[in-house]
């Protein structure tokens, strides 16, 4: 399943790159493969997915919907744009009667449900499906946005950014030799539940010039047993942003006490942002600082986040501490 | 089967859950030599301090934990089953039949959904014995309780459970969708000291009754008439192995989730190998119960990379059982 889907990502992605499009007109390929041609300037948009890059483009003129869970998103709670966006359901559950009242020129939704995507087609609407796996496929995704809103510089402008900030928080942890490189483990809504060597997770921990104890396993999260953490000892541990434990409860487990992280007290707990947006550059420094203390000038960074988020996002900042 | 022949079954059967236990203890992830297991095993007994710490906590916080939670949940699951095909005469009735498992489910989506503060595992505990005093109740409004209005009581139950949870899994955004999933999946693979110690104390709490009574439910599986007949309370004693067997499984899900098949196959297996005598059956699969579940969560930690949740195993061992069943014929292996 998961090989269909990058298949169908790269069909997507190359499609979108391949096909210049006419002055009015872009021509992108469905889930199906099938060409489609959307007309522009897009108008009317629904987001089941990606919602976050809204204000990254400025274009909340044109959220004609959005998901419902979108209003939980530590990026746009609170916006009064987003308030007055009405919600059509998930991704996975899609309130079609309230999206075609709407009347949408696109909908962009995730790609892992492609009977979704293949209803919505079948009633006339545009759906283009995405779900990027990588830091390279959400670069391509801006790309998408920049093309399909026909704000191409924005797309190229936070491209830049993203790359420059993620090139200056890996060459501040470069001058680590391989040999000193810290294990990093990611845990998800289990503590057992490790982040492995496909995914973004994975992106960010070689980024920040560690190793992934768990990269030998060939997919995004998986649960393994508490012998293998023992056994990898990692120097440092990130739980998940919306897990339901944090560092204290590990540090409370004898089961856990063997383990380096624990040990030392370098069980981290992420700030909750989606990794599905420029505020994965946020997340990096923010581990890269965990991983490598005393690495980063904590002032300098943190000012440095928060001139790239209001570069990125258009808004400040709040809430997020590196000490 | 000769009578020699018989007793070395009874004693490998008794002796099943030690066995697997011992074996499951040698076999994991972290490669720990038999010599060093029995080293820090005896260090621990003898209370020496002698061994590394990474193998000291494998063996002794990860390790044993699991096995010791994983036969004592088999055993409370084996046994509720046991009884209450028993009382029930029913031989595809299982510990869940009550509705313990979709109100443990539903305890569990509602901490994860709605109440985050309030513990998983208290919250299935309590909801699975909400949803076994609601079957019961349920059955009583129409006068007597009978197996048929119990069984009825307990399908509308589970429904009504059920419908909840779908509501709490379709309003949870997915990350929280995956809490719920996961757990309903069933898996030891957070087993620590402490689920131990509260699971072993109601399996204490309601072995003895179970052990201590089991000939009584000789008299429950012939018939209510032929019970009342022997002078048996049919409705209290009935009533008080229900309780018995909610109250086990209720604690048992809540620390392992829900773990399919181990109360309807167990009992059918170990009728087969001892007979239908409650007197001999209810000990017997209590062993056998605890001996399977240590051996199937031993496949599910060891079979791959991953930690599998052991409901697979348990459910994937099963079928293929019960339609052995099937060919043999049910008829025999109930005794009738």
């Amino acid at each position: 399943m998961a090989a269909i889907l990058v298949w169908f990502q790269l069909v997507l992605f190359v499609a979108a790159g391949a096909c210049a499009a006419p002055a009015h007109a872009l021509t992108l390929k469905d889930a199906a493969g099938k060409d489609i041609e959307i007309a522009l300037p897009v108008k009317r948009v629904v987001f089941l997915s990606l919602y976050d890059l809204i204000p990254v483009f400025g274009i909340w003129d044109r959220a004609a919907g959005i998901n419902r869970w979108a209003f939980d998103s530590a990026v746009l709670k609170g916006s009064p744009e987003l308030e007055a966006c009405p919600s059509v359901g998930t991704g996975d559950s899609v309130n079609v009667e309230t999206l075609l009242s709407l009347h949408p020129d696109l909908v962009i939704t995730w790609s892992y449900k492609p009977e979704v995507t293949a209803f919505l087609v079948e009633r006339g609407l545009k759906v283009i499906s995405v779900w990027p796996e990588s830091l390279r496929e959400l670069y391509q995704v801006i790309d998408l946005y920049g093309r399909i809103f026909q704000k191409e510089d924005r797309a190229r402008e936070v491209r830049s950014l993203m790359e420059n900030s993620l090139a200056a928080t890996a060459s501040k942890v470069s001058k680590t030799p391989p040999e000193k490189r810290p294990k990093v483990l990611w845990i998800w809504t289990k503590p057992t539940t490790v982040s492995g060597g496909v995914g973004l997770q994975q992106d960010l921990i070689r980024l920040i010039g560690a190793v992934n104890p768990a990269e030998h396993i060939p997919s995004k999260q998986a649960d393994v047993s508490l012998e293998w953490i023992v056994a990898w000892n990692p120097d440092v541990i990130f739980i998940w942003g919306s897990a339901r434990y944090g560092p204290g409860d590990l540090a409370s487990n004898r089961q856990w006490k063997s383990v380096g992280a624990v040990r030392n007290g370098r069980v981290y707990k992420a700030p909750a942002m989606s990794t599905w947006s420029p505020a994965i550059c946020t997340l990096a420094l923010w581990m890269a600082d965990k991983a490598h203390p005393g690495c980063f000038d904590r002032t300098e960074a943190l000012e440095a986040i928060r001139e790239f988020h209001m570069k990125c996002f258009g808004a400040p900042l709040e809430g997020l501490a590196l000490d | 089967m000769g009578f020699v022949n018989r007793k070395w079954l009874k004693f490998l059967l008794g002796m099943s859950p030690l066995l697997f236990g011992g074996l499951s203890l040698f076999w994991g992830a972290y490669g720990i030599s038999p010599l060093l297991t029995a080293k820090i095993l005896l260090s621990k007994v003898f209370f020496l301090d002698a061994t590394p710490a990474p193998e000291l906590s494998i063996v002794w916080e990860i390790r044993l934990p699991r096995v010791v939670l994983s036969g004592v949940v088999g055993a409370a699951l084996s046994g509720a089953g046991v009884a209450l095909q028993g009382i029930f005469r029913n031989p595809l009735v299982d510990p869940f039949i009550l509705g313990l498992s979709s109100g443990a489910a539903f305890g569990c989506a509602l901490s994860v959904a709605v109440f985050p503060q309030f513990p998983i595992q208290v919250a299935a505990f309590l909801f699975s014995l909400v949803a076994s005093f609601s079957t019961y109740m349920l059955a009583r409004t129409q006068g007597e309780v009978s197996r048929l209005h119990l069984v009825l009581s307990g399908i509308v139950v589970s429904a009504f459970f059920s419908a909840l949870v779908s509501i709490l899994k379709f309003l949870v955004d997915p990350h929280k969708l995956v809490s719920i999933v996961y757990w309903l999946l069933g898996s030891f693979s957070l087993a620590d000291w402490r689920a131990v110690g509260v699971v072993s104390l109601s399996m204490l709490a309601v072995s003895f009754p179970l052990i201590l009574m089991r000939w009584r439910l000789n008299a429950l599986s012939m018939g209510e008439d032929e019970a009342r007949a022997l002078g048996i309370p049919v409705e209290r004693d009935r009533l008080l192995f229900i309780g018995a067997a909610s109250l086990a499984v209720g604690s048992a899900v809540s620390v392992s989730g829900i773990i399919g098949w181990v109360g309807l196959m167990v009992p059918h297996l170990t009728r087969m190998l001892v007979g239908p005598d409650h007197r001999v059956l209810v000990p017997f699969s209590l062993a056998v119960g605890a001996a399977f579940m240590i051996f199937a969560d031993t496949l599910a930690r060891n079979l791959t990379a991953f930690d599998l949740p052991v409901g697979i195993i348990t459910t994937l061992s099963g079928t293929p059982f019960f339609v052995y069943l099937m060919k043999r014929g049910a008829k025999e292996s109930w005794g009738k």
